[in-house]
């Protein structure tokens, strides 16, 4: 059974979590043909081969109602094993599903629309970016590849970006993606930056070891990396693409910005004193003394894994999701002052990403 | 042990009857299958052949208090676990040495075929029978394998052959030889298998199903074995094996919604040969010294665009040498037995940051018996000292652990009440250790502790069994999920509560003999770590709350039926336990008809066997589907 934790590795391998919250400006270019109250889908990872990744449904404006599974109620399937990224464009879902091996698109009640299942070659489907009508995707084969939103039954080409791209993030008409090299001999340690207008390898520069997270806070860029991958601890760099410089920022384990401030998260599990583990958890703003988030009426939070970490970027909302990878994780919604505001149970282990449609 | 005194046995009855009754004074447990301070449960060849029993891990899951974690198709892993115990700490034993994997823990019983098995036996606690290797006390449970012993009844040379064929591209053929030279029996087997395992399975999904055939499950084995055994009266016995085995098969994989692309294989290796001696020396004293050494070898392969050149390939070698002697001395009421092993591994590999670990064991166990009249106490004591050397890094600190068991006994002719306390654990294994970025060399061992009581009660014709358990489990050793990888840590107690009934009789009706047996287990088996965690008192995954079999054989003449069932309630794949989490309950139905034809001296036997005959989808671990409906025949000839 030990080849399972070779695998597992990949599984546990941080997501990019805002990429295109932030990253995209050109959500408006595409107006919503149905247009009801907001919702907040939220994507659980599930447990590694256990078919049980899925799809939730928040609205919270309405009466703080949460639908559960939605995917298997609209298509009498699940979602399969270890949904990856989700992201909303125009009024649709792109779901990427890393273990059942496809990318999705579906409609606001969770229904298939269309799929593309990746071939040997593409490699399994990682994380999600879109701009201007085009859904980026990283894969295990070394790729971005490319999607028209229109049909996404086949790729409009990719782009070879170096072993097992993890975190994408698109600013202007670059696109970035980090180099975790986790199946090589060795991780790697790069930045890969794509031309988007001739799709494109531009170029490629160190940002710090197992990179796995990039995010673009209006012309900053952020990437988060593992300091020591087997020890869990990361670190925020920030970094300059002109110069091709990575300097650090912080110690930080997620990042999400409101379209204006970069907002970061240190969740360390400190597994040195075995068998005591302990988890330490904080909310930081960039430049400001205090914490974003008033934890008063949720001090569990303070020793709880977070997996997910969003802003809704219409009025600045924070998800905080936590995961024990055991039980059914919990997401908690704070307004844009940091007050909390309510909390629920998902429908399965490890929430890990939002997707919002207004 | 307890095998290896079954072959003994007849040996000794044809000596001197003084000396025989001493034997059988000394050991007399060994001769009557019940009746043991512990609990302890055995099947024959010729159940094997009547019930069609397919393998040895199908052998075992008949028995009570036992769950074997099977994940599907002939090559699939198949490890045994008995009660709520990891199955690291059930020790096989294989012509009685213990057989051992450093790297894994677990045995994968799947690997022994169960065409030349004689008698298979699983005791929990220890064996009665005293004069053991050390390893043989040093475990919570014991899965004894003793192949089968050449019949020179009508001549001097033994020989068989056996075909078996059936669905999925299953063909197995074994040809087995033996010469009987003076005191001395040469007997030599090689046996081939092959199996397609492509099986079709559904498996429901939300409101529809998923409809697949098992992908990359096949698997092609070869195994040899030569065997000399010498007797020279009552004094001296000696066993020498040496055995080969290679197989090449596809790891299909846990079945993925929507994706299939199992490229994973793995190709096994192993060569041993063993020595078993057994000397009298005087009325009072017998010896045993037993010596194996042991190469495994095996290669994983995964072919997947996510590796940078394409695959990834992993070797892994292990030696081990043994050696133990051991000593019996019978003063009645008292006997006194001492054994001392000395064993050595090592593991070669290719994985990155591998320290190519050295554990030196050395292991004694102590035992000492009063018999008074009907009662029977025995107190043991096993004492363990493991060093590890590695090439770099960390490495454990040695352990050095002494742990009691202690059993009582009160039988008459038809009853036995038995009681039962051990402390044992189990040792981190290699992988558990160095394993990239999995291991710690901060592990500690498990431990485990068994308490049992039961009754036998036996007539001949009808027998009964109850035994009621405590098992706790601390230190457990577990992987735990971090945010990037997986980390073994000692982090767990669990409780275990449990209660195994057997019944079984036998009538005839008319010319027909009927034998009905079956068994019933409940086990509550629940997580006590942590009482803020919600996983608090929540069964442990693959753990039946309840589970039963029972099997019917018809003889009459030269003909015979059976129809076995096993049954297991509904068990959870992951700690949690919600609906969601649930495998579904299980009923499986085979039935085997058999027949014999004599052929001047020689005979064959012919049976044809329906397995799983509802077409029953179901799985032991989830998402690694079981086979479903599918025939099989078996053709034995003895000359």
């Amino acid at each position: 059974m030990k080849k399972q934790f070779v695998k597992i590795l990949s599984l546990c391998v941080l997501g990019a979590a805002t990429v295109f919250v932030s990253c995209d400006k050109d959500e408006d270019d595409e107006k919503p043909e149905v247009k009801t109250e907001k919702r907040v889908y939220i994507l659980n990872e599930g447990s590694w081969n256990g078919n049980n990744s899925t799809l939730d449904v928040y609205y919270p404006d309405g009466e703080n109602t949460y639908q559960s599974k939605i995917f298997a109620a609209a298509n009498g399937q699940g979602l399969g094993d270890t949904g990856q990224d989700i992201l909303a464009y125009g009024d649709r879902i792109y779901v990427s599903v890393w273990g059942s091996n496809y990318l999705a698109k579906l409609d606001q009640k969770g229904k298939i629309i269309e799929k593309h299942e990746f071939t040997a070659d593409e490699g399994q489907p990682r994380q999600l970016a879109v701009k201007d009508g085009f859904i980026y995707v990283s894969t295990y084969g070394g790729k971005v590849i490319k999607f028209d939103t229109t049909t996404i039954a086949t790729s409009n080409g990719s782009v070879e970006v170096g072993p097992h791209p993890e975190g994408i993030c698109i600013s202007g008409n670059t696109l970035y993606a980090t180099i975790a090299g986790d199946y090589n001999v060795a991780y790697d340690s790069t930045l890969a930056v794509v031309d988007l207008t001739n799709f494109t390898l531009k170029d490629k520069f160190v940002v710090g070891l197992d990179p796995n997270i990039v995010l673009a806070v209006k012309d900053e860029l952020y990437v988060i990396h593992y300091t020591d991958p087997l020890a869990g601890t990361q670190e925020i760099m920030s970094v300059d693409p002109t110069a091709k410089t990575s300097t650090l920022f912080s110690d930080g384990s997620k990042i999400a910005t409101d379209g204006e401030n970069l907002y970061y998260v240190k969740s360390f599990t400190d597994y040195s004193e075995y068998p005591i583990v302990k988890t330490v958890t904080s909310f930081a703003k960039k430049d400001s003394e205090t914490s974003p988030l008033d934890l008063t009426s949720t001090p569990e939070l303070s020793s709880a894994i977070v997996y997910l970490f969003e802003i809704d970027p219409d009025n600045g909302d924070f998800y905080v999701g936590t995961t024990d990878y055991a039980t059914n994780g919990v997401i908690y919604r704070f307004d844009k002052n940091g007050k909390f505001i309510t909390k629920f149970e998902t429908s399965s282990i490890s929430p890990s990403h939002a997707a919002f449609l207004k | 042990m307890a095998s290896a005194l079954l072959w003994a046995e007849p040996l000794f009855a044809q000596s001197d009857s003084t000396i025989h009754r001493d034997v059988k004074a000394v050991d007399v447990e060994a001769h009557t299958q019940k009746r043991q301070a512990v609990p302890m449960q055995t099947m024959s060849a010729v159940e094997i052949q009547q019930l069609g029993v397919q393998n040895l891990a199908d052998a075992v899951r008949r028995f009570s208090g036992t769950n074997v974690k099977d994940y599907g198709g002939v090559g699939g892993l198949k490890t045994v676990s008995v009660r709520g115990l990891g199955a690291a700490h059930t020790a096989v034993s294989y012509d009685g040495v213990v057989v051992s994997d450093c790297q894994a823990g677990h045995i994968d019983i799947g690997r022994f075929d169960i065409g030349s098995i004689e008698t298979i036996e699983l005791t929990i606690g220890q064996h009665d029978g005293l004069l053991q290797s050390a390893s043989a006390f040093a475990h919570a449970a014991m899965l004894s394998i003793s192949t089968r012993k050449p019949n020179f009844a009508e001549r001097q040379t033994d020989a068989n052959v056996r075909l078996k064929g059936g669905s999925f591209g299953y063909f197995d053929t074994q040809f087995e030889a033996a010469r009987k030279v003076h005191h001395s029996t040469l007997s030599g087997m090689v046996q081939f298998m092959r199996s397609n395992g492509d099986y079709r399975y559904t498996i429901p999904n939300v409101d529809s199903t998923v409809r697949g055939r098992r992908d990359n499950s096949d698997i092609r084995s070869a195994r040899a074995e030569i065997n000399l055994t010498t007797t020279d009266s009552s004094r001296f016995q000696n066993h020498l094996k040496a055995y080969g085995f290679y197989s090449e098969r596809g790891l299909p994989g846990s079945v993925i919604f929507y994706y299939q692309q199992a490229k994973e294989r793995l190709a096994d290796k192993n060569f041993f040969v063993q020595n078993d001696c057994r000397l009298r020396l005087h009325d009072n004293l017998m010896l045993r010294f037993q010596a194996k050494y042991n190469y495994s070898w095996n290669r994983y392969e995964d072919t997947n665009v996510k590796y940078t050149s394409g695959r990834y390939v992993e070797l892994n070698t292990q030696h081990e040498g043994y050696l133990s002697a051991a000593g019996l001395w019978s003063w009645r009421p008292i006997d006194v037995a001492l054994a001392g092993d000395v064993i050595y591994n090592t593991l070669e590999s290719d994985i990155k940051d591998n320290p190519q670990p050295r554990r030196l064991t050395l292991l004694s166990a102590l035992n000492v018996r009063a018999v008074l009249q009907r009662f029977e106490a025995t107190v043991t004591l096993v004492a363990r000292h493991t060093s590890e050397k590695v090439e770099f890094g960390a490495r454990p600190d040695d352990l050095k652990r002494f742990t009691p068991a202690f059993s009582l006994k009160w039988s008459n002719n038809r009853v036995t009440i038995r009681a039962m306390a051990k402390e044992t654990y189990r040792v981190p294994t290699f992988n558990e250790l160095y394993y990239t970025t999995l291991g710690t060399t901060l592990l500690k061992p498990e431990d485990a502790r068994e308490l049992n009581v039961g009754f036998d009660f036996g007539t001949g014709k009808f027998d009964f069994s109850a035994d009621f358990y405590v098992n706790d489990v601390d230190n457990k050793i577990v992987a735990i999920p971090t945010l990037y990888v997986w980390k073994m840590a000692n982090y767990g107690k669990v409780k275990i509560w449990g209660a195994d009934v057997a019944a079984g009789t036998e009538f005839d009706i008319a010319e027909v003999k009927l034998k009905l047996t079956a068994n019933y287990s409940y086990q509550k088996a629940i997580d006590v770590t942590n009482s803020n965690s919600k996983l608090y008192k929540s069964q442990i995954p693959y753990t039946p709350l309840h589970s039963g079999k029972a099997a019917a054989v018809a003889t009459f003449g030269k003909y015979s039926l059976s129809a076995t069932s096993i049954v297991s309630g509904k068990r959870y794949f992951l700690e949690y336990n919600i609906p969601d989490n649930e495998i579904e309950a299980y009923a499986e139905f085979s039935a085997t008809a058999t027949r014999r034809f004599d052929i001047g001296t020689s005979h064959l036997t012919a049976s044809l066997s329906c397995l799983n005959i509802t077409d029953n989808q179901y799985s032991v671990i989830k998402y690694y589907p079981m086979p479903g409906r599918q025939f099989q025949l078996q053709l034995n000839f003895f000359l």
